[in-house]
């Protein structure tokens, strides 16, 4: 890991955090909850980076940060007494393959139809992998994600 | 002319008293027309029926329709049918009505009292136009330069972009246009202003700045429901909004690549 990337990681983090929370005003959220649906877009962004960064391909990477970004909105989720919804649209959003789907109909119009088809596949696969990764971490037990913080440490 | 007044009275009283199912029927009704998953208004109306003693309810939802049927005080209260339009997503509603639910639950409210507060929490306003501006304008500056090549510049024009893409989008609201149309031609807008800018003289990666400023256009609800609805086994819903999903994501797809093709045509370099 380069120190460039290490420092590129908490910025990244941050605008991303911005971003989603902005993003998730759209949908007339509890403005009381803004900031943690915020922090679980940057936090599924963060480790979808640093995923990537270690040469995972992207549906894998969805997948492993779409687990964790559910896990942390559950958690969230419990402890604030919302839906999850809230916390988990903000999440999703910087995984869509947006990438995906620019590119797609950029090659698709270009003529370059192998490249077109590639970029389709990627985008169904990424969806595929944020559905996988929602699903096993959704169907887990509540117990895993509802823990109390002990008051004596 | 008396006994009509009283038997006028009589009625008005009889539609004055709102029957658990009604009220249960109501919430759900909340929940759907805002965006709510299929399980959770399903939850929801099974919970508050049963919390005030209604028997045999009976609930079927679908992404557009609720029937539900129970029987009160030995009476049936039975079958509405609804039809709402997919609608958008209002995350303030389905909040407040949830925080209803765990309250009745726990006792708090009689019925009527939970029919006003439930018919309050619909009327929860959406966000302010300025507002709403200001979050296009600062979400697509976000994502641009963190999914583009984190350049400041990129951002700011994702930034103009973002701001025109959600003037296109209220003049589109207002006017009923097909929501088709709307996604071509909102992408195609935000291509436009994009390569315009980049013609203009700006040194921007149109790649970055077009993807920044097509995320409020994105699909993410439609997945999101759709996954969540398939995992409760709504095959119809989850289907219907997976359905909703490819298609939006096809409809932006054509819309920036046609105007990319039609910039390429007339002789400019894309990227």
């Amino acid at each position: 890991m380069t120190v460039e990337f290490v420092l590129d990681v908490p910025v990244q983090f941050i605008i991303c955090s911005v971003a989603s929370a902005a993003f998730t005003i759209f949908f007339n959220p509890p403005y009381k909850h803004l900031i943690s649906a915020g922090l679980t877009g940057g936090f599924a962004w963060a480790i979808y980076m640093v995923l990537a960064y270690y040469g995972m391909d992207a549906g894998f990477a969805s997948f492993f940060s779409t687990v964790a970004l559910t896990a942390l909105s559950r958690m969230f989720a419990y402890h604030r007494k919302a839906p999850i919804t809230i916390f988990l649209i903000p999440g999703i959003i910087p995984l869509v393959p947006g990438i995906a789907i620019y590119k797609t109909g950029y090659y698709m119009f270009m003529s370059e139809s192998s490249k077109a088809i590639s970029y389709a596949a990627s985008t169904f696969s990424i969806a595929i992998a944020i559905a996988l990764g929602m699903a096993l971490t959704l169907s887990l037990p509540q117990v895993l994600f509802s823990f109390k913080r002990k008051k004596n440490l | 002319m008396l006994k009509l007044q009283i038997i006028q009275e009589y009625i008005l009283m009889a539609c004055d008293k709102i029957s658990a199912t009604e009220l249960s029927f109501l919430m759900g009704e909340i929940l759907l027309e805002n965006g709510a998953e299929i399980s959770r208004i399903q939850d929801t109306m099974e919970r508050v029926a049963n919390f005030y003693g209604v028997e045999n309810f009976n609930v079927f939802v679908l992404t557009n329709a609720i029937m539900a049927t129970g029987i009160e005080n030995g009476e049936e209260h039975s079958a509405k049918l609804k039809f709402t339009r997919t609608t958008s997503l209002h995350l303030g509603r389905v909040s407040a009505i949830n925080q209803l639910s765990r309250e009745i639950c726990e006792g708090k409210y009689s019925i009527s009292e939970a029919y006003e507060i439930a018919k309050k929490s619909r009327e929860i306003p959406t966000c302010k136009k300025w507002l709403s501006l200001l979050a296009a304008a600062i979400s697509c500056a976000g994502y641009c330069y963190v999914f583009g090549r984190q350049n400041v510049l990129d951002g700011v024009a994702a930034l103009v972009c973002g701001t025109i893409l959600q003037l296109y989008l209220f003049y589109t609201s207002e006017n009923r246009i097909s929501k088709f149309i709307v996604n071509i031609t909102a992408s195609a807008l935000v291509t436009l202003v994009t390569i315009l800018l980049k013609c203009v003289g700006f040194p921007l990666d149109m790649a970055s700045v077009v993807i920044g400023s097509i995320y409020p256009l994105l699909p993410g609800v439609a997945l999101t429901t759709s996954i969540r609805d398939f995992l409760n086994s709504d095959y119809l819903s989850g289907t219907i909004r997976f359905v909703d999903a490819t298609l939006i994501g096809g409809c932006i797809a054509i819309g920036v690549g046609v105007t990319f093709k039609i910039y390429s045509l007339l002789g400019g370099v894309v990227i």
